[in-house]
């Protein structure tokens, strides 16, 4: 496939997605708020705009999968960079609630969290690629 | 990795978009390998290859042995 298809497709589902998420909060908002909803049906209607996000993810994937080797190799530079900020963010939070009782980080933000390693990874990924080039090459010197 | 793929589009006279179309990549992909920040694959290298009827060693160069 090419790149510009496999962008459309991922931009489309981008829009999809998140006008589905904003209008499914809005209303499971509305809806949990003003009406009396038994406990099960709370459940499933907060699992609604989860719905929107997973299918994103899964867009997102194809997207990288579908995309040209050297868009997905920035991509994947940006997945490695982002994995790694959410652990040390985490970790570090975690640790801080433990022993320290930092205020609880709610999980819902680690995907924010991982979203804005990941942007910065795909945005400035080059620069540690170049660093690391340079130190092999003084490797091998 | 050293490559000659910016002066043999030149000589075609065909603009980043359009090599890129004619290999299936992206204008951005194509900007990537003429100046050196991404090394294709093997697949694609045989690919352009192919595209300007040489062999891959006559556009991609190993740098070490550039001399």
């Amino acid at each position: 496939m090419s790149p510009k298809l496999a962008k459309q497709r991922y931009c489309k589902i981008l829009f999809l997605s998140m006008a589905g998420y904003v209008l499914s909060i809005l209303a499971v908002t509305l809806l949990t708020k003003f009406m009396d909803v038994p406990f099960f049906l709370n459940v499933g209607l907060a699992i609604i705009p989860a719905l929107f996000i997973l299918w994103l993810i899964w867009g997102h994937g194809r997207w990288i999968f579908e995309t040209d080797e050297y868009e997905r190799f920035r991509q994947m530079r940006g997945v490695l960079i982002g994995v790694g900020g959410t652990l040390a963010f985490t970790s570090v939070w975690g640790l801080m609630e433990m022993l320290v009782d930092a205020p609880k980080f709610p999980a819902f933000y680690v995907l924010v969290v991982f979203c804005a390693a990941y942007s910065f990874g795909t945005c400035f990924g080059h620069l540690f690629t170049r660093k690391a080039v340079v130190m092999n090459d003084q490797d091998v010197i | 990795m050293l490559n000659s793929l910016k002066a043999l589009r030149a000589e075609k006279g065909w603009s980043q978009a359009a090599l890129g179309d004619r290999l299936d990549i992206s204008r951005q992909s194509v900007n990537a390998i003429e100046t050196g920040r991404y090394d294709p694959s093997l697949p694609l290298a045989f690919k352009i290859a192919r595209l300007f009827g040489l062999q891959i060693e006559d556009i991609f160069t190993d740098a070490e042995n550039a001399d």
